[in-house]
């Protein structure tokens, strides 16, 4: 038996194959490069498995290389029996393939519509062109925005070395406006000291003869001579006033203002103090009341109220009875102040005219006065950013308002 | 041809006439004005005080009791006037009163450097004017002291 299965002659499942090995031998190659192919592909799957740690059916692929590899193993097994009679065993590794790919198959049928979902390789590849062309135009748009920025960047060097130029040359014009104004205020304080000693040099000189006439030579003058000398001096008298009224003008004008807040009700009641020898025996009566309190410079204030007042006092003269009214409202924006008088009062025609300087709505004969003293209200007021107007009616009284800003009690003391 | 006084009381330097007529009619009034020379600038000021030129033939041992002194003065100024008479020791002893026009610091307190014995700034009215001239000519003369007393 055993030289039977030893003998060259022999051939196992002869009878099966016809007793003839080319077919024994087609079946065992064949199974052979099966199961090589079986037991290669899970290895292929496992590598590919490694590299694509994203891949989303990874234990699909692990199940899947199961069931080859025992597809392999029951070829191999196919093998193998051919000369050692293990079907048991071969059945045994059948039946497993057949639960393992009978798994796959159920595994796989309900992955499908999953893979279904999975974007193809030549969609990806649309994508992917998609992708480069949108990289493309990005890349482009970029390089247009690095070209727009950098004109940009060139732009705002240029305005800003323009801008520089330009602060430069307003810089240069403040310094040389700057240095005209000295020189203009250094012009017009030696303008106003000429005024006050130059002009003045003369006038004491016309008053001291024309006196000197008088006390020396009396005699000698008739009463004609006499008025006439007494005419020169009274003029000499105006003509002092003047120039203390054009320098108290131009003072005005000039001096800067110390602001602060000011209770104009004793303001008001000092200057009608220092006026009260003006009034004289005259039978005047004063309202004085209510007057808001001004942010402002004092002594400014006191000089409008006091030229106010004077004239109020002065263009009252011929009433039996003077009337002088002072009084003031407080507003959202400004205080009003106002001094009303039954004095001799303007005709409305010459409001306009009022407050310039050296106006006069007056004979010189009729009131005295330079016709200054409302400029330099008007001067004063404007420079604490008011304003000043007038009512009046010829013979029946006039009423003088000025209006300051309200002092604002965030301002402090701006 | 300034008048030949032997005592000068008063040296009126003045470039004004009309200032200086004023100025010597208020020194009338308190009778300052007999023994006045008045000098009309700088340099015959100082030719009186050093008695030079048309004054060569004054004693400088006999001086004015004071020097009335205007700053604005032709040929030589007045401060320049006042320095040269301070700086010298024969006439450094003499009252030099300044009366000008001029308020301005720098006058007042270059005069006062130089040694001036008084600043008074003329007043531009008339009756000021005649009432600080009279009342300083008073004052010079006959209430304060002089530092030398010739005979």
């Amino acid at each position: 038996m055993l030289e039977f299965f030893a003998s060259e002659s022999f051939m196992p499942h002869g009878h099966c194959f016809l007793w003839d090995p080319r077919i024994l031998w087609l079946h065992v190659v064949s199974d052979l490069g099966i199961a090589f192919a079986y037991f290669a592909i899970p290895l292929a799957l496992i590598y590919f498995v490694e590299r694509r740690q994203d891949f989303p059916f990874k234990w699909l692929l692990v199940l899947f290389s199961s069931f080859i590899l025992l597809c392999g193993a029951t070829h191999l097994l196919g093998v193998w029996v051919l000369w050692n009679p293990d079907y048991a065993l071969e059945g045994v590794v059948k039946a497993l393939t057949a639960i393992v790919s009978i798994a796959t198959f159920f595994v796989t049928v309900k992955l499908v519509p999953q893979a279904l979902e999975l974007v193809g390789p030549r969609e990806l590849a649309k994508v992917n062109a998609d992708l480069q062309r949108n990289i493309e135009e990005c890349a482009k748009a970029q390089g247009e925005l690095e070209q727009a920025y950098a004109a940009i960047e060139e732009k705002v060097k240029e305005r800003t070395a323009r801008l520089k130029e330009s602060r430069e040359e307003v810089g240069r014009l403040n310094e040389d406006l700057e240095r005209r104004v000295a020189e203009r205020t250094a012009d017009l304080e030696s303008f106003s000291y000429s005024v006050s000693h130059d002009l003045r040099t003369p006038l004491r000189a016309i008053e001291g003869f024309s006196r000197i006439v008088m006390e020396e030579y009396p005699d000698k003058l008739d009463d004609e001579g006499k008025r006439l000398l007494k005419i020169v001096r009274e003029n000499v008298s105006r003509m002092g006033n003047l120039i203390d009224d054009i320098l108290a003008f131009s003072r005005a004008g000039r001096r800067d203002l110390s602001m602060a807040p000011v209770d104009m009700d004793s303001l008001a009641t000092a200057v009608l103090e220092e006026l009260k020898p003006l009034m004289g025996a005259r039978d005047v009566r004063v309202d004085l009341g209510g007057l808001p309190p001004a942010q402002g410079d004092s002594s400014m204030l006191h000089q409008v109220l006091t030229n106010l007042i004077e004239n109020a006092v002065k263009f009252t003269k011929n009433k039996d009875r003077a009337i002088i009214d002072i009084s003031g409202r407080t507003g959202d924006n400004e205080n009003v102040y106002c001094i009303r008088d039954n004095g001799a009062g303007f005709d409305m025609r010459y409001s306009d005219r009022l407050f310039g300087v050296f106006q006069r709505l007056h004979g010189a004969d009729e009131f005295e006065g330079a016709g200054i003293g409302l400029a330099i209200i008007k001067r004063i007021v404007s420079r604490h950013r008011g304003r000043v107007w007038a009512e009046g009616k010829p013979d029946e009284g006039a009423t003088f308002y000025f209006a300051l800003p309200a002092r604002k009690e965030d301002e402090g003391h701006a | 041809m300034p008048e030949p006084i032997k005592e000068v009381e008063i040296l009126l330097v003045e470039d004004n006439p009309t200032d200086a007529e004023l100025a010597i009619r208020a020194l009338r009034k308190n009778n300052c004005s007999n023994k006045l020379v008045w000098a009309k600038d700088g340099a015959e000021a100082l030719d009186f005080i050093f008695c030079t030129g048309a004054y060569a033939g004054r004693q400088i041992t006999n001086p004015p009791k004071v020097i009335l002194l205007d700053l604005q003065l032709p040929k030589v100024s007045g401060l320049e006037v006042l320095r040269r008479i301070k700086a010298d020791d024969r006439t450094k002893m003499i009252p030099v009163v300044v009366l000008t026009s001029s308020k301005e610091e720098r006058d007042i307190a270059d005069s006062y450097q130089y040694g001036v014995n008084s600043y008074i700034s003329k007043p531009v009215e008339f009756d000021a004017f005649h009432k600080v001239v009279s009342e300083t000519g008073l004052y010079w003369l006959l209430v304060n002291h002089p530092p030398v007393t010739s005979t």
